[in-house]
């Protein structure tokens, strides 16, 4: 099979919610086969973005202090990080809401709750249509 | 390197342990920072809050608890209104907050073995919550009352946005649109294409319209707006097409029966058909039919043309000579050829054909058509039309049924009939509109609250039979005194009518020996005594043994 894009190996989750941090991860590296760090707080996943160098973050929109659009400004800020791909989770599925989220420059916005059976595939499609695979 | 479902499930299955035994301290903290009966309850305690019911619902919701999580859903979208809002939150908004959030710290007491580690989300539906939106705040809070009094959970908005913002956050089962104070739906319409824009399935939706012209239903059906309802109506019409919106996907499955000349091609069909959520048996012979429709009772009949003792036409007109099978739909496959021929003859064509090979979905939409109409036709026949109630003489079948179980394995079983007080004089004072709206509200309060296993029939009038398998006759009173109260306490009639009322009950149970005939006596004249005793009053048949 040739590599038509690059492939998806390292992920930085994003979000405040230890349990769900902990279900994302142990979903994406069980089901997705991915290297998958998690952090807690928009502040930390500055740090951990600049020494993890992942191929895609998923952040979550509502977080205490910083929050997600915030965050994702701050990382585009960041010299090294300008381009990382960039995913959001949310609870308030709301289309305007979706749609700002999109304007910002995020690739894609998954609801939350998400499926921990299904959010590896969902992630990894969502990663072959950034890079022009849509079959 | 990936690993396995099985794996992921175990690991998943831990954390789901950690957040069960979390939890009871989780929602401890949530009765503590609820707003306080009387004093200050400072922003910061509401931010506190709105974060962790944030995360409760987040959390919930992974590990498939739904309710919980709907529950929290519901604390933090009030807790966040009255954070942005400008002035200070209201008292009835700390009420209302404080409520969501004793309803959320009730529901610690989960079974941790009955949901599973991760589920299709659909808490709205689970919980019967309904939007309405209204922008008439007397109406929205008269039509909440009634709606919450028939077992949904109502939330008025008044604007499409806050109905929008609450959607995205927790899909109701059933979207209610008051239209009854505008001459045109355009508003209505509005609201539900910003709904159900993008969203597959629609949530269904519902309109009280205050106009019912043909202009107006046309635009509405456009718009795919369920249910066009002329308001004002009988509340208990409006009931009844909520509950078959909200119970579309309980619905039990189109039973077919497939008869075909190669048993492979059969069992081939027969998958075809049960993938698209049917019920279906493959007959095993042709000379067998009558057994296997006895057997099987299905809504209807898929079979070749050719078959090895005869055709499919023939087999058919022997069916149809059975009265209960007179009006079993029959779709036929024929070879083209076949079907030109039978058309040719020009008689009276009873049966439907279809031509060879059908394509998959050609084949799917028809045979969902015709069983769809033959179970409406069922229900309508057993169905009492104003109650919903099975009709008498249905209701007689099917107690012999259930004597003969209860009997043979040993099984206790009651039988009790009620009838409304005083239900001559109301029909007399209010008019006969009313007195069927009482009676439908009644029929549809018992649907709601007894089991899916008890029998509901109306014996004409006002009376109405309820046979409860595995009850007794003290579990039986019980219950009928907590739907007495409940019916006592709705108020019935639309436009400038408001009523309220009782009914009496007489309780008989099923004994060794006793036949359908003698234990509907017995109740009768058990309900007969109950009427001396007063409106409302219970009794149960005094057992002589």
């Amino acid at each position: 099979m040739s590599e038509r894009f690059p492939p998806l190996s390292r992920i930085l989750y994003v979000d405040d919610e230890p349990d769900i941090r902990e279900v994302a991860k142990i979903a994406l590296e069980v089901m997705g086969g991915f290297t998958v760090e998690a952090c807690e707080s928009g502040e930390s996943a500055l740090a951990e973005a600049l020494a993890f160098r992942p191929d895609l973050i998923l952040l979550d929109v509502m977080m205490p202090r910083m929050d997600g659009p915030e965050t994702f400004s701050a990382l585009r800020r960041t010299p090294g990080l300008e381009t990382v791909p960039i995913v959001f989770f949310t609870a308030k599925a709301q289309r305007a809401e979706v749609q700002a989220l999109l304007e910002l420059g995020a690739l894609d916005v998954l609801a939350k709750p998400f499926d921990p059976m299904s959010v590896a595939q969902t992630v990894s499609e969502i990663w072959m249509r950034h890079h022009g695979w849509d079959d | 390197m990936a690993g396995t479902i099985e794996d992921l499930e175990r690991r998943l299955a831990v954390l789901r342990d950690h957040f069960i035994q979390d939890l009871p301290q989780r929602l401890s903290r949530v009765a503590a920072l609820k707003p306080p009966a009387a004093g200050d309850w400072p922003d910061e305690t509401a931010a506190d809050l709105r974060l962790l019911a944030h995360s409760l619902k987040g959390s919930a919701g992974t590990f498939g608890f739904t309710e919980l999580s709907a529950r929290a859903a519901r604390l933090e979208r009030l807790t966040a209104q009255a954070l942005t809002q400008a002035g200070r939150p209201s008292a009835d908004q700390k009420r209302a907050i404080g409520d969501a959030a004793d309803a959320l710290a009730a529901g610690g007491s989960i079974d941790p073995t009955a949901a599973p580690a991760a589920v299709p989300r659909r808490p709205g539906r689970a919980t019967k919550t309904l939007y309405l939106l209204d922008e008439d705040p007397e109406r929205s809070r008269h039509l909440v009352d009634q709606l919450r009094q028939y077992g949904y959970q109502p939330e008025g908005f008044a604007t499409q946005e806050a109905l929008l913002i609450a959607v995205a956050e927790l899909e109701p089962v059933v979207v209610l649109i008051d239209g009854s104070g505008e001459e045109t739906p355009e508003r209505a319409i509005a609201a539900v294409t910003a709904l159900n824009a993008d969203r597959n399935p629609p949530i269904p939706t519902v309109l009280l319209a205050g106009r019912g012209d043909i202009g107006a239903r046309l635009a509405t059906v456009r718009a795919g707006i369920d249910v066009f309802l002329p308001w004002p109506a009988e509340s208990s019409e409006l009931i009844g097409r909520l509950d078959l919106l909200a119970t579309l996907d309980e619905r039990e499955a189109n039973r077919v029966l497939v008869l075909a000349a190669d048993p492979i091609e059969a069992d081939r069909t027969a998958a075809l058909l049960e993938r698209s959520g049917m019920q279906t048996r493959v007959a095993p012979a042709a000379l067998r039919i009558l057994e296997t429709l006895a057997d099987f009772s299905p809504d209807m009949l898929l079979m070749d043309a050719a078959l090895p003792d005869c055709t499919g036409v023939e087999l058919a007109t022997v069916i149809r000579q059975f009265p209960v099978w007179s009006n079993l739909p029959v779709l036929i496959l024929a070879s083209a050829a076949e079907v030109q021929r039978q058309l040719a003859l020009g008689g009276p064509m009873a049966d439907d054909f279809l031509a060879k090979p059908v394509p998959a979905n050609r084949l799917r939409a028809a045979v969902a058509a015709r069983a769809e109409q033959r179970r409406l036709l069922r229900t309508l026949i057993a169905q009492d039309p104003l109650t919903g109630l099975l009709t008498h003489r249905a209701f007689d079948r099917r107690i012999e049924a259930e004597l003969a179980r209860a009997a043979r394995m040993d099984r206790p079983l009651t039988l009790a009939i009620l009838d409304i007080d005083r239900f001559r004089a109301l029909n007399q004072r209010h008019g006969y509109p009313v007195g069927d709206g009482v009676l439908r509200a009644l029929a549809l309060l018992l649907r709601r609250r007894l089991r899916r296993s008890d029998l509901l029939g109306r014996f004409g009038g006002d009376r109405i039979a309820i046979l409860l398998p595995e009850t007794v006759p003290d579990m039986a009173e019980e219950l009928f005194d907590r739907i007495r109260i409940a019916f006592a306490a709705m108020v019935h009639g639309g436009s400038g009518v408001a009523v309220s009322a009782t009914f009496s009950t007489g309780i008989a149970a099923a004994r060794q020996g006793r036949t359908a005939a003698e234990l509907v006596r017995a109740a009768e004249l058990t309900l007969l005594d109950a009427k001396k005793g007063g409106d409302g009053t219970i009794r149960v048949e005094v057992s002589q043994v």
